[in-house]
């Protein structure tokens, strides 16, 4: 008697194959999720919280039984007494308690009398109280009391008044200034602030904003009959999901019935625009986006961990081939020989799909784009996971009974399934140049302003499709290749023939690991190419976009620090038409200084011919009888043309010879062409142009120090963040799932080669056991081992990563997610990505070598004689 | 074609005038083909050992496989019980290998499922031919008793030895008392004892009435056959 030893390692790769699986269908619907409940939350964050708040006005009324009276001919009309009608704070309140995600309310009231300051001027001026809001200046103050008032430095200065100062209400009654504090951020406006940034901004022109000042609840109320009081619900700063918000916004508009059917006939007092729903499109747009980016990556991991699963299946079979063929030469039917093994099947694939959903889960929150779910996105990958679990089951189920079938009645096994390579290879042909029309037609994701828009399924999924078809054609010859060089390696050492002949022994265990290692490496590059690419085209277009670090629109001489200015340039641009007759005819005209533009400006090297340093070196400042040169970047201008710009409010238009051309320029932010002229012949041909303070590397607080200094400063571009909106996180979020995608094949392609090893470990085994006896030792199965690993993973990722760039190559340029915006996509060579899988291909050879070895010297010689090992 | 049958009452196989080609595939996709049987005619009475004999490659495991209906001829009849394997539909040539025509695989290991005990693989087989609950104790008891190896049916069939496993295979075989059992090589896999355990095992089985056919070049086996049908490069010469 003997010991039995039964292995039990058959189910493994099938529970492995369905963890995947379950990952891969469970993640997807997660991170759409994630993506959502980031997208929400960005919106959120990039809005002014103010204008996406539910705003509730508390209405006012005059006393009971007080009748308007009709005012004789030419006299004012009289004061009316307006109150607020009873209990109203607390109805309103009522009504945005009801509200879902939304902060406790803020108290808010302005009013805007005509107040006298001391140097007697009377001037309209917003009185404002706002809850809390006299915590979110400098320096700190308490809460005003009746009477009080505090304000700006630049609004003091303006008013001309100081601490201590009386300033006179309409009925002379005084206010005194108890407070100055320093000017409130413009760039941005502060959260606490944002709702009154039309109190604190600029005018667009460059004009100071209305005169304002704080005072207390009461003192705003006393103020006059034109106060507004209203209840500000924010959103909640937690994280949110769309549904969320999607409650949210329907709580508005309940919110809204609610407050008109409290307060009939005052409903003009509602507020007539909300942000919300704009917030909530948007975020559901990135989010739509996302998952279709995503779609073709769920079909791809689907369709590939499927075939993991009917190989982890076969071998599953092999490993029970006794055990079926019994069964099936007893003529027991196939379907009762599957449900036998399912017991078996389900004991160890109900746990992996469960590990599938909880590593989806996980990746998710913990690498997503947001930690926050959807309930309905965890039901669905719940689902999906059940549905995984199934349908793994049934079709492990389905092969061992084949298998089990075939094994025995040889007129089953004539069945051929030699069509399905051959048929597959074709769909996916096909399927690759329709993608790849769409996207040629269609490109990919599209950014317009905030929003994204786009991502045709198809068209996005090309790289992919191509991937996946240069990889069957290429399996498909290979299986031919290999099968005809079966008998090859003729001349090899003994150690080497023998690794080389198990590679070509069997075409497809061979082809499987290459096209595995293909998949992975491929995944991986496209990947890289285009989640790269994209961050880079993003931040190239915010390059010229701004034209340098921070574009800084001033209406005064700035007083630069000397480490500042030596990074700094000003530039002078005005808006001009090149043709009066000619519908498109914008022209953006600037005027740098050659001197220090090259060294603050960047442009890409595709932009023209010519060096930036080299194009402006010609610009030379205006003298007689000469035009002056220019530089035309966009439309069909060649050196020598000569131009003629029409300034508005001049006469005679400014003629400028072209010295140079580009493609785009810095500071190009539309399709209109930018004409680039020396500063000198701009400010002297155009009255007011405006003044760009272009910096390279600029400090933190370099627009307060200017404002500091009283100069006053306009839109700010900032090329770190010009493109950092969620419409640009959401391309990003739309290409990351392709890395996790190339993880996952890279995982495959480790688990098929370990496949193939432990299907071939028996015959290796008892090969190596007569072997030994002709000297065959541990240092030539150490080179046959090398050689079995390596030549399908050197031929595998040859294959991915040519077929990826090219894939990319084709496809970076048309999945430009602003093509409008210069400069163009570039596709660009992922080196780190291809150096790294160069770097670690001879390691795991050395892995997968290291557990051949291993598993061979380690058997019992004559248990693997007898096949038992 | 020729015919050298002989017709008896008692028959319960039968093969008229049977040949089995093969292709084999070649460098090249070029094929060529193999001819395993020729225009073999032969007939099996009930209760008789017979020994298919010959050189190894001259397609006795090939007509065994035609018998159990794991294979088909390319031209001729294969009968058993009267019944045409040839025009059985899949789930018909199922039914004959469940029922009728039971083989006994020449490794020992593969006519078991080896991490059950001899006597649950007894029950298994005991129910796939519907024996009844009521008469499967003493149909093992029986068996058991029939082969010599009554000491070991509780063992894990793992554990047992070659000629164990292999005289257990034979009492499973004859479980539900099949009208044919075909055993391939049977002793091939085992040492002159167990072999000889095994002959024992098949002879007391066809003494009990069955009809076995088995493929053999073992001396010993031809030796206690009944009847000899020997077969080289697949046409039968005796």
């Amino acid at each position: 008697m003997r010991g039995s030893g039964k292995s039990g390692s058959g189910s493994l790769p099938v529970g492995f194959a369905i963890l995947l699986a379950a990952f891969c269908a469970g993640g997807s619907a997660l991170y759409v999720s994630s993506a959502g409940s980031a997208a929400a939350r960005q919106q959120l964050d990039e809005t002014c919280r103010s204008t996406s708040a539910l705003v509730l006005p508390i209405p006012f009324d005059v006393p009971p039984g007080w009748v308007m009276p009709t005012p004789p001919p030419g006299a004012e009309p009289p004061e009316i007494p307006w109150t607020f009608l009873p209990n109203a704070r607390e109805k309103v309140a009522a009504i945005g308690a009801e509200v879902p995600s939304i902060e406790a309310g803020r108290f808010g009231s302005r009013a805007r009398p005509l107040l006298t300051t001391p140097d007697e001027a009377t001037r309209p001026v917003f009185v404002v109280y706002t809850d809390k809001l006299h915590e979110h200046v400098t320096p700190a103050m308490e809460p005003l009391g009746q009477g009080e008032l505090a304000l700006s430095r630049s609004n003091a200065e303006q008013m001309g008044v100081a601490i201590g100062d009386d300033i006179l209400t309409p009925d002379l009654q005084p206010l005194t200034v108890v407070h100055i504090f320093d000017d409130i951020a413009i760039a941005p406006v502060p959260d606490a602030w944002c709702g009154l940034a039309d109190l604190v901004q600029p005018t667009p022109a460059g004009d100071p904003p209305p005169l304002s000042v704080l005072a207390a609840s009461d003192t705003v109320i006393e103020l006059g009959g034109t106060t507004a009081s209203y209840l500000e619900y924010r959103i909640t700063r937690d994280p949110v999901t769309l549904t969320d918000l999607e409650d949210t916004l329907t709580a508005y508009a309940a919110a809204d019935e609610a407050w008109e059917t409290k307060f009939p006939n005052q409903g003009d007092l509602l507020a007539s625009r909300n942000e919300l729903p704009r917030v909530f499109a948007r975020a559901e747009a990135v989010s739509v986006t996302v998952e279709r980016s995503l779609a073709p990556v769920r079909l791809t991991s689907l369709l590939s961990v499927a075939g993991v699963l009917v190989a982890a299946a076969v071998l599953m079979a092999r490993e029970r081939r006794r055990e079926l063929r019994l069964q099936a030469v007893r003529g027991v039917h196939p379907v009762r020989i599957a449900l036998g093994a399912t017991p078996a099947v389900l004991a160890v694939s109900a746990p992996a799909a469960a590990a599938g959903f909880g590593l989806a889960w996980l990746t998710v929150t913990q690498f997503g784009p947001a930690s926050l779910l959807e309930r309905h996105a965890v039901v669905n990958a719940v689902l999906a996971t059940i549905a995984c679990l199934v349908v793994g089951l049934v079709v492990v189920a389905a092969t061992i009974g084949l298998v089990a079938d075939r094994s025995v009645d040889r007129s089953a096994r004539h069945a051929s399934t030699r069509w399905l390579l051959p048929v597959t290879g074709l769909a996916s042909v096909g399927l690759t140049v329709w993608s790849f029309q769409r996207l040629d037609s269609r490109g990919g994701i599209r950014t317009f302003g905030v929003e994204a828009r786009g991502g045709d399924i198809l068209a996005l999924g090309f790289p992919l499709f191509a991937l996946l078809t240069l990889t069957a054609l290429a399996a498909f010859a290979l299986r031919g290749i290999i099968s005809a060089a079966r008998l090859s390696g003729a001349r090899l050492s003994r150690a080497m023939r023998l690794g080389w002949r198990r590679v070509v022994l069997e075409a497809g265990p061979t082809v499987a690991t290459i096209a595995a290692v293909s998949l992975a490496s491929g995944s991986l590059i496209t990947a890289t190419a285009l989640s790269d690419g994209a961050q880079r085209q993003l931040e190239e277009k915010a390059a010229v976009y701004v034209g340098s670090d921070l574009s800084i629109t001033l209406f005064d001489d700035p007083t630069l620090a000397p480490d500042v200015a030596a990074r700094s340039t000003t530039a002078w641009t005005t808006k001009a038409k090149w043709d009066a007759e000619d519908n498109d005819n914008r022209v953006d005209f600037w005027g740098i200084d050659p001197a220090t533009f090259t060294d603050v400006a960047r442009l890409r090297d595709d932009a023209s011919p010519q060096s930036l340093a080299a194009m402006v070196a010609l610009l030379t400042e205006p003298s007689d009888g000469e035009l002056p040169a220019a530089i035309a970047a966009g439309g069909d201008w060649a050196v020598g043309d000569v131009i003629a710009i029409e300034v508005a409010g001049e006469r005679e238009p400014v003629s400028v010879e072209v010295v140079a051309v580009a493609d785009f320029f810095p500071g190009k932010t539309t399709g209109a062409v930018l004409i680039a002229v020396h500063e000198a012949v701009l400010t002297t041909a155009v009255p007011f142009p405006v003044r760009r303070l272009l910096v390279r590397d600029p400090p933190p607080d370099l627009i307060e120090t200017l404002r500091d200094q009283g100069t006053r400063v306009g839109p700010v571009l900032d090329a770190s963040t010009t493109f950092a909106a969620s419409n640009f996180s959401g391309l990003r979020w739309a290409y990351r799932p392709l890395a996790v995608l190339g993880m996952l094949f890279a995982v495959m392609a480790a688990a098929v080669q370990l496949l193939v090893v432990a299907a071939r470990r028996n015959t290796r085994r008892a090969a190596h056991v007569v072997m030994r006896r002709t000297g065959f030792g541990t240092r030539s199965l150490w080179t046959a081992a090398l050689v079995e690993s390596v030549v399908p993973l050197l031929a595998g990722l040859a294959l991915g990563v040519g077929a990826a760039l090219g894939a990319s190559a084709l496809a970076v340029g048309r999945l430009d997610p602003m093509p409008l915006l210069a400069p163009p996509a570039r596709f660009a060579m992922p080196w780190d990505t291809v150096l790294t899988l160069v770097a670690v291909a001879p390691l795991w050879a050395a892995i997968t070598a290291f557990i051949i070895v291993r598993t061979t010297v380690r058997a019992d010689p004559m248990r693997a004689m007898r096949g038992d090992q | 074609m020729t015919t050298d049958r002989t017709i008896t009452l008692a028959e319960v196989a039968a093969c008229d005038g049977i040949s089995r080609r093969f292709d084999v595939p070649q460098r090249h996709g070029v094929s060529s083909t193999v001819l395993a049987l020729d225009d073999v005619s032969l007939s099996i009475a009930a209760g008789r050992l017979v020994a298919l004999n010959g050189p190894s490659g001259s397609g006795k495991s090939t007509l065994l496989a035609m018998l159990a209906a794991l294979d088909h001829p390319t031209s001729g009849t294969v009968t058993v019980q009267g019944t045409d394997v040839g025009a059985l539909g899949r789930a018909g040539r199922r039914r004959l290998r469940r029922t009728t025509a039971i083989m006994v695989l020449p490794q020992p290991a593969d006519n078991l499922l080896l991490a059950r005990t001899g006597r649950r693989n007894l029950q298994t087989v005991a129910a796939l031919r519907g024996v009844s609950a009521a008469d499967t104790d003493h149909a093992i008891d029986e068996l058991v008793a029939r082969v010599g190896m009554r000491s070991f049916i509780d063992h894990p069939c793992g554990a047992m030895s070659g000629g164990e496993q292999q005289r257990l295979a034979v009492a499973c075989a004859l479980m539900g008392s099949p009208a044919l059992v075909l055993a391939d090589e049977p002793t091939g896999a085992l040492d002159a004892t167990s072999a000889a355990t095994v002959v024992e095992a098949l002879q007391a089985a066809v003494s009990g009435g069955a009809t076995i056919v088995v493929a053999t070049h073992d001396p010993h086996v031809v030796a206690a056959a009944d009847d000899v049908i020997r077969l080289d490069h697949g046409r039968r010469v005796e």
